[in-house]
Formats: structure tokens, sequence, C-alpha cells
């Protein structure tokens, strides 16, 4: 394989623990340090990185309120080991923010405007008061409000989906086992970077732990949950849904070229992005539309993808999604094996450089030459990535 | 001036410029009556035919800016032929397609409240300009119905179907903020400059600065919305409207079906299906019942309004900073009263003051008070722990503990301090009050002003007339109860008063078929079902278990022929275990996080019941509600018999707004004369075995045999 000196490469991967919101792990940092923390990880790793090379951070984040708001991305560099004269910006994509922010990365290589970014993002609501109320409220012209609701959605799409409560409950213990065997079994110790939080006593410990996977849970336990949004007859519940936790992820991204001047191996490069948009109401399918935009975009169909990462949203979304693109049959061979975010949590500005990072190293791990990881926003956006591996 | 009508006229303006204004000549509001549809409809054939018309202001000269039909016209409206009904349907939304269809921009300045068919009158304009203080709603569920001038049709599509659902269905009103927020205005203004910045945008539209035709084409398609969407929409309002307190009231879900059917539908369409709904609403019981319950409600506070005496009531004191206390302060001082608070523990007084500043701050039906607001109501409330306060206080109520020996001193130590001419009152539930009246120099002065707990969220309060209590004393308890923004009745001292002697009769209903094995969760649907906001199991947890047997206890002794419960009752045991409803977190049922929480079966209850069921009898859903309301009819109409209320309309008044009949089955009289007396009073006689409160008193039963009604009944007491 031959890869062009201007072609977008990432040369690692990192992401925090997953932690809790408010009273996790990470409760003495806030978003800002919590990111700076895993830059310095992922700098930390990959010493042959010039600092002064680097050309801009660019850092993801959905809640730009509080201490995430302003240009959070730009108080994260000056709290990192990262030099001033190294530019920042933050990006506002919801949910997807950090995927676009990887997006905005190769982009700007593959424009020769820089060669060396540090793309990723950050979610730590434990700092962030809650918005007051819907903030959509001449949305009702156009589609439904209850589109800014994940849970609603997800009983909107499992009703039209055919999908019910067990088959969720089932979807979600596969979540949480398959990411606690990727615990055990030391995969998640390949990707995960040290930062400073607390302990349950509330003594600084470096943590690396995902405090959101329930390794003993079973089907009789998701079973008790309540339904969230329809009290009688509901399917969506807390258990099957991914919770909000704390958390940062970032990748270093370079042109081919400076790879090589550094004689940096690339894991991967970044073979096609893509970015789609459908009806509000099941924005979730918008995963299904990138995806398939993604594919166009290389030539490729979905049988050529060895792995895929598809956001688990919640377990309603994640099916809806397989079903619509007919993968249900291969989920055992090619989707989300590290789990997902139903087990991991979803710490929402962090999320699209969190599956990136999962799926690259998974990639290494089963020696996939192909795998796409897609992700939605909010309202009804998809956004995909296709990363080819190279450290073969 | 081009028409002047007894309702409204028409002038130019100028340069093509004409105002429509609402100026009723004969009463101090706008309302839409037949008179007044006739009236637009000839202002709008005038406007269609004027050659120069360039714009079309709409605004109204009187303090509310349109409001729908009176009281009277709506009550008739119900009543009615159909064909009358029809007729009058088809005027109105013909005129207001016709002013829809005007060749030039409207523009309606809304300086006031605007409900009804006053609403929907602007939803046919072009462009709604609105004051900071008017409100807007559609109120038409509340009589049964639903909007029948195009209000479905128009609002779901200016605003979205959501913000329609909420509104129609909830028949709440809805402030100059969310107005603005959700679309529905192009702009807020204060009163002073509306009339002003209609003028201006009106000009502006006329110029072409601004392009109403978009808005238009909007008004005459099927919604934007996906069809995914739309379920969506639906889906999430249904879910919602199964948590209002009314739910069970037929028009909110026909409002729900009628806005999604006529949603993917163009408008004519949709009209359509809006008028066939509205139709058959109208000809509905639960239309006539609230509609009657409506005007009853109209005129329960019109006799109160009436005996208001004119005396200032400026300042008035609580004592007691407790639960009830503290409550009616809070209210009192947002109803801007000046509050002397006294308590004899300051400690009290300063938890009394944090409370309500923090519930000012955090609670959302406070929400949209301004900061200002919220400090200046706080600022009335003036804590004392001394009597020398209530000097010169116009009204003093005291709230202290339950018990007639502190009552009593309280009482005397008020009314040594208090001015010849204030009125002393107590808040008790219980005690009999001419008991309370008898130590004091001035009883002619004294009465019971009966508060229900929360406070700001009952409607109700009740009067309570001891025997020596002048009529100018039960007209300022009525004004001060109207000034904290209640609907009063004025009932005689008797134990429970109305609302609690009647309560009892229904509690005593339930607690006798949980005697025969029936489950109470199973009760408490059942009467959900029916319409009550609460089922009695919830209901007896809400007010307390040990409340709830204080009055059992109390009625029984004070009528043991009939009011004796035989036995150990189930509320008996959880009062011996100090299950006491949702003050100790458990009670019929579990309540996990203490008031907020909801509310959860209690795993153990059965256990709890074994020695209290002596019986297993098949009973069917239809006996349990027979015997569940029956009891309670009985007790209205011995109330009735002895006086203690005054009107067949009051009672009906009081027990949807005080004990939570539902509202859409009229009251208790209204159902007993749609039904016919003698039909009840046959019966009655299926269930006369279980015990007196299952038997009619002699009143109702002469009644029956006479073929009389409530409705001749409340009219021959009216005068």
């Amino acid at each position: 394989m031959t890869v062009r000196p201007n072609e977008p490469v990432v040369i690692d991967a990192v992401r925090s623990a997953m932690t809790l919101c408010g009273d996790g792990g990470f409760r003495n940092l806030d978003a800002q340090q919590l990111s700076a923390s895993v830059i310095d990880g992922l700098l930390a790793r990959n010493p042959g990185v010039d600092l002064d090379g680097v050309d801009e951070l660019i850092w993801g984040c959905e809640d730009t309120t509080c201490v995430q708001e302003g240009n959070l991305a730009r108080w994260a560099l000056l709290l990192s080991r990262l030099p001033h004269s190294v530019p920042a910006q933050t990006v506002n994509r919801l949910g997807a923010s950090s995927m676009t922010a990887v997006h905005l990365a190769a982009q700007a290589v593959l424009a020769g405007s820089g060669e060396c970014y540090i793309a990723g993002g950050v979610e730590h609501s434990g700092g962030v008061m809650p918005p007051m109320a819907s903030g959509a409220p001449r949305l009702a012209r156009i589609t439904a409000t209850a589109a800014l609701s994940r849970d609603k959605v997800g009983e909107l799409l499992a009703h039209t989906h055919a999908i019910d409560r067990r088959m969720q409950d089932e979807y979600a213990l596969r979540s949480h086992r398959l990411a606690q065997r990727a615990v055990v079994d030391g995969t998640f110790e390949q990707q995960l970077v040290t930062v400073p939080g607390l302990d349950p006593h509330g003594y600084l410990r470096p943590l690396k732990v995902d405090e959101l996977i329930v390794p003993d849970l079973s089907l009789d336990r998701l079973a008790g949950y309540e339904p969230s949004v329809r009290r009688s007859g509901g399917s969506v519940t807390e258990a099957n849904t991914a919770a909000a936790a704390d958390g940062a992820s970032a990748l270093l991204i370079m042109s081919a070229g400076r790879a090589s001047a550094l004689g940096l191996k690339p894991r991967a490069r970044i073979r096609a992005v893509a970015v789609t948009a459908c009806d509000p109401a099941v924005g979730a399918l918008a995963a299904v539309t990138a995806l398939e935009k993604l594919l166009d975009q290389s030539s490729l169909t979905l049988t050529d993808i060895d792995l895929f990462d598809i956001h688990e949203e919640g377990a309603a979304q994640t099916l809806a999604i397989l079903k619509e693109l007919e993968l249900l049959d291969r989920l055992d061979d090619s989707v989300n094996l590290n789990g997902g975010a139903i087990a991991l949590g979803d710490p929402s500005g962090c999320s699209g450089a969190r599956i990136c990072t999962t799926l690259l190293h998974l990639m290494a791990a089963r020696e996939a030459a192909l795998g796409a990881a897609v992700i939605t926003a909010g309202l009804g956006q998809g956004v995909a990535t296709l990363f080819e591996r190279l450290d073969r | 001036m081009l028409m002047q009508g007894q309702y409204l006229r028409v002038l130019s303006l100028g340069s093509g410029l004409y105002e429509l204004v609402f100026d009723n000549q004969h009463a101090s509001i706008n309302t839409l009556d037949r008179a007044c549809i006739t009236e637009l409809g000839d202002a709008i054939t005038l406007l269609k035919d004027v050659g120069d018309l360039r714009g079309l202001l709409i605004s109204s000269d009187h303090e509310s800016f349109v409001l729908g039909g009176g009281v009277d016209e709506i009550y008739r409206h119900a009543r009615v032929p159909a064909a009358e009904r029809r007729a009058l349907l088809i005027e109105a939304n013909e005129w207001l397609n016709r002013l829809q269809a005007l060749s030039a921009p409207t523009v309606v300045a809304i300086n006031g409240d605007a409900f009804g068919g006053g609403f929907e009158l602007t939803l046919a304009c072009d462009m709604r300009v609105m004051s900071e203080t008017a409100r807007v709603s559609l109120p038409y569920t509340r009589w049964g119905v639903i909007p029948g001038w195009g209000g479905c049709v128009r609002l779901a599509r200016i605003v979205g179907l959501e913000h329609a659902i909420d509104w129609i269905c909830t028949g709440r009103e809805v402030g100059a903020g969310e107005a603005l927020s959700t679309g529905l205005v192009a702009n807020v203004i204060d009163s002073e400059h509306l009339r002003e910045g209609a003028l201006d945008l009106l000009i502006q539209c006329a110029n072409g600065v601004f392009d109403v035709t978009p808005e238009r084409q909007r008004k005459a398609q099927p919604l934007a919305l996906s069809k995914l969407a739309l379920t969506l929409a639906v889906e999430s309002a249904r879910e919602r409207l199964s948590t209002l307190a009314d739910r069970q009231n037929p028009a909110i879900n026909a409002a729900l079906e009628t806005l999604a059917e006529q949603a993917s539908m163009t408008a004519a369409d949709a009209s359509n299906v809006e008028a066939q709904c509205y139709s058959a609403l109208m000809e509905s019981n639960e239309a006539r019942a609230l509609t009657n319950l409506y005007r009853n409600k109209w005129r329960v506070k019109a006799i109160a309004a009436a005996e208001i005496k004119r005396a200032a009531l400026n300042r008035i004191g609580v004592l007691g900073a407790g639960v009830m206390g503290r409550a009616i302060a809070e209210r009192a001082a947002l109803m801007r009263l000046r509050v002397v608070l006294m308590d004899v523990k300051d400690q009290k007084l300063e938890e009394s003051l944090d409370e309500i500043a923090t519930r000012l701050r955090t609670d959302p039906d406070f929400r949209q008070l301004s900061p200002e607001m919220r400090l200046n109501t706080l600022r009335r409330i003036r804590p004392t722990l001394s009597y020398r306060e209530f000097s010169n206080v116009d009204l003093a109520i005291e709230a202290v503990i339950e018990d007639p020996g502190v009552k009593t001193a309280v009482l005397s130590a008020l009314e040594r301090v208090m001015s010849e001419d204030a009125v002393l009152a107590t808040n008790t539930s219980a005690i009999p009050i001419s008991g309370l009246a008898r130590s004091l120099k001035r009883p002619q002065q004294f009465c019971g002003i009966h508060f229900f707990n929360p406070v700001s969220k009952m409607p109700l309060v009740e009067v309570v007339r001891a025997a020596k209590t002048s009529d100018e004393t039960i007209g300022r308890a009525l004004g001060f109860a109207v000034a904290m923004g209640k609907t009063p009745v004025v009932v005689r001292d008797c134990p429970g008063f109305f609302v609690n002697r009647v309560l009892n009769s229904y509690v005593l209903g339930f607690l006798l078929l949980v005697r025969d094995g029936v489950d109470p969760y199973r009760i408490d649907k059942l009467m959900e079902d029916y319409g009550w906001r609460a089922g009695p199991a919830r209901t007896l947890d809400a007010l307390g278990i040990d409340t709830a047997l204080n009055i059992t206890r109390m009625l029984g002794a004070a009528y043991p022929d009939r009011l004796i419960f035989p036995g150990e009752s189930v509320i008996e045991r959880l009062r011996v275990l100090r299950q006491l409803g949702r003050k100790t977190g458990v009670g019929f049922y579990r309540y996990p996080e203490g008031f907020s929480g909801a509310a959860q079966f209690n795993p153990r209850l059965q256990e709890m019941l074994e020695p209290v069921v002596q019986s297993r009898a098949d009973i069917t859903d239809r006996e349990v509600i027979e015997r569940m309301m029956i009891p309670l009819k009985i007790e209205v109409a011995r109330v009735l018999e002895e006086g203690i209320i005054g009107t067949p309309a009051a009672a009906d008044v009081a027990l949807v707004l005080g004990v939570g009949y539902p509202a859409f089955r009229g009251g208790a009289c209204y159902a007993l004369d749609n039904e016919g007396l003698g039909r009840f009073v046959a019966r009655c006689r299926k269930y006369e075995e279980i015990g007196a409160i299952y038997q009619p008193g002699l009143q109702l039963r002469e009644m029956a045999t006479a073929g009389h009604t409530y409705a001749e009944w409340g009219a021959s007491h009216d005068g």
C-alpha cells in the first residue's frame, strides 16, 4: 500500500477512564484540567513529537457553558504541556463534536494547511449547570421537540423497528460483558492514559478505571428497571441506554510525510470522512446514511469493513441502526467488540474520539484492515470515519 | 368612522390603514357573543369592500382584549339545539376565514387577556403583538369541548403541534414570554406603547418590509412535521397528558386525537375534523356537566364578591409558623398583603422565612417571578415573637396545633391586643368553632377560615360561620379568601365542616370495601379511572393517616348512629404501625424519596390488611364504584338538608375544588339530578344492609318521591 505524503494518518489515540458524573473519580477536576491531562498523556506516549511543530489543538465539547464555555480548547492547551504558540479551537456538533474535530484535523492535513494536529474532545458535566428548559421553543413548528430527548426517540425507534424490551436489555448486557472482557484481558489498558483522580475515599490516585461497567450485570437486574418515558409499556430504561459520564479522548494526527520525517509509525490512515443529516425525529438513523456515504466515497461496501464501532446512545438506537444496515448477523464478529457507551458511559463531547480510539486499538489487536466508526449528533446528524490500518 | 356598532367600531387611520376596535358598550369586558359575531361579520364585509385597504389593525379599548363567550353564553351554548349551535359555528368560522383572507396584512394588538374565541380571533390575523401582562388561553377542555373556531387548526400551524397540544389539552394560560419564545407573537411591547408598536408593524407589513405570505401559506398547508416527527410529538404528548390530574376528562383525549389527525391535512380538511369533534363533544354529558360546574363556580364567586365588605384589608396576622401558618403567610405575601407572622419559637420563624425564601427561588410555580418580586414578597412578611404586633392587623388567623385548649388560649390573647373592629379567625380543620368562640368577648367578629394543605395549590377555602358570627365578619373573611386568590364557600359550623365531613363518608365507603376484601390499589385504580385526581388510599396518604383517623373518630363521635366504623379499620392498623402516609414515607404506598418521589406499592400492605379483612366476596368494578360514590352523595344531601352549605351549586364547587370530585361529572348534586333522585334512591337499596352510610336522608327520599331536583331546590334557595 502506498500512502501519499499529504494523507492524514493517526499516530496514536488515547482516552481517559470513563467515570461517573457528579461524584465519580474525576470530581476533583473540571473539563479544562481533564483535557489537559489527557493531552499530556498522549504527548508522553509519543516523545518523538516536536511540540512546536503542532499546528493546532482541535477539541470537541457539547455543553459549552459554565467551566466548559468560552474557547475551552485554548484553556485546555494553556494548562497542558503544549507551547503557548500552538493555537486551539473548540468544536461543537453536540454528541459528535470530537469526531468532527478529528475530521477537521484530517481535512487540514489534506488541504495542506498544516501537518500535525491533536484532535479529540471532552465532557465533564459535574462542573456544568443543567440547562434551564428545553432550548428550542420554536422547533415545534418544524418537528417534534421531543426529538431533543434521547429516550423518547429511542421509544419511537423501538416501535418503528420492532425492538422489544428484551432485545434492548440483551444488547445492554452484551455491551457490559464485552467491555468487562476488554478490562480483564488488558485491551483497554493499551488505550488508557492515567489522570490523577479521586478514589471512593477521596484520596488522590492515578485513575485508569472505567467506573460505569457493571461486571456482574444480569438480564434479571436489567429487567428490574422502570421504563424512563412511557411508564406503561415503555422499553427504554436507564440501564439499556448510555449514562452521562466524565471523560476525554485525544488523537495525534499528522501528514504521512511528517510522520515519516519524525520516524513515527502511524497506526492507520484516515481513508474517508462523511457527515449526513436526516429527520430529527429519528436522528439516530443519520448513522445509517453517514456510513453509506462513507462507503460510497471510498467505493467500498459494508462487507469490505472488518470492524465497526457504532456509538451506543441507547440499545434501541443501536439496534435500529444495525437493523437498517442488516448488520445484526455480523454482530458477534464485527460490531462493537469491546462494548460501547451503554457500558462505558457517554461523555458526549468526548465520545466521537473515544470510539475512534477504541476502534483503532481493536483493529490492531485483531489485525483488521478496515474499520468504520459512526456516531450521531442530536437533532439528526450522522458523522462517520473510515480507518485503514498501516502498522501491518 | 366607518362603522360604530354596539361591540366594535371600524375607523380609517389614513393611507389605506384601518383599525377595528373592540369596545363593548354594554359591559366592561369584550366577549364574542352571538351579536358581537354578527357585528364582526359586518365589519369584515365592510373592510373587504374598501378600495384602498393596505392594512388592518385590530385592538381593544378595554382592559382585557377579547374573552370568548360570557359564562351564561357558554352555559346556554351547550344546551341550545344542535342546529342552532351549528349555525353559529359555521358563521363564526366563515368570518374568521374571511378575516384571514383579507387582501391586506392584519396585525392584532393583544393588550390584555385573550381567552377562548378571543384568542382564536387573533390566530386568524397575520401577526400578533402582545403586551407584557396579557395572557392567552383556549380553556375549552374545561368546558368539555375543544376549540371550534379554527383554534386547533391555526394554533398547530402557528406554534407547532406540541405547544398546541399542551395549550389546548391543559387549557392553561400562556404569558407573553412563552408566547414570544414559541413564535406565537411577533413582538412583546409594554402596554403603554403596544398600539403604537402594533401600528408600526402594520405599516412595515403594508410597505412590504415584512411579507406575510409565507405565514398565510403555512396556515393553509399540512404541518411541516414528518410522519415520524408527528408520531414522536403525539406519543410523547400522550405520555405527558397521562399525568394530568383531570386526565379522564374525555375532551382532553379528544383534543389530542383531533390535533394529531388534522396535522397532516390541509387547513380546509382539518377544519372539518375540528368541527366534527367540537360538535360531537358539545352533545356530550361531560360538556353539560362542565359548563354547569363552570357557571356554578362563577356564581359562588359572584356571591362571595357581593358579600365582600369593602373594609380595608392591608395587613393580616398569622399566628403559628407551622406548615399551615407559613404557607398562609407565604400566599398572603405573594398576593401583596402585609403579613405579621408570629410564633413563640424564634427558630421556627427563622426556619419559616428560610423555607419561604427557598421556595420562592426554586419552586417551579414561582419561575415567572422577577428577583424583585421575590424580594418584595419576602419583605412583606414581618416575623415576630410578640402579640403586640397584632394591634394593627385587619384580620388575624391562628394556625397553631389542633388542640382546643391551646387554640382557646391564643385566640383570647389575640383578641386582647387586636383592634376593636378586626376579624379574628381560626384555621382549624376539625374542631367545631362555636366552642372556641365561647371564651371570646367579641364572638361576632370570629369565624373559621379553613385553608387546605398545600395552601399554594388548593383552590378552595371554607369560611365557617359560628353561631354568633356576624354577616360583616363573613363578608370580610370572604374578602380575605378572594384576596388570597381562592374560591370561598360559606359553611355553617359542624364537625368536619363541609369538605371533611363529605370526604369522611367517602373514606368510610373505602374502609368498608377493604374490610370486605377489596384490594386498596384496585379501588384507587378504579376511582382514578372514574376521574378522581387521586384514589382514596392515595388521598389518605396525602392527608396523613393520623389526621384522617382523627377526622373519622371525631365524626363517628358526632354521629354515632351513622358514622362509626364497625371494628378495626385499616387506617387504625397503619396508625399503630406509625405508617402515616407521605409524611413518614410509607402508608398505603411507599414514597422512596420523601415528598417528591413517585408512589410505589407497599409490599407489606397485604400482610397488614390480614387482620382487618373479614370476607372476600366477589365485588365487581361497578359495585366498587357505587360503594364509593353512594355514601358521598348521600352525605352531600344530608349536609344540604342541614343547611351546612347554602346551595347545591356551592356544594358541587366545593366537591370539585376541595375534595377532588371529577369535574367532568359536574359534582354530586348535578350527578344526582342527571340520574334522577328516584333512581338513585332505588339504587341505594341494594347496599343499605352494609351500613347507615348507604341509607339516604329524609329530605333526599322526599325529594325523590316528589320528583324534585337539586337544580330546582337551588333556584328556590338562591333568593
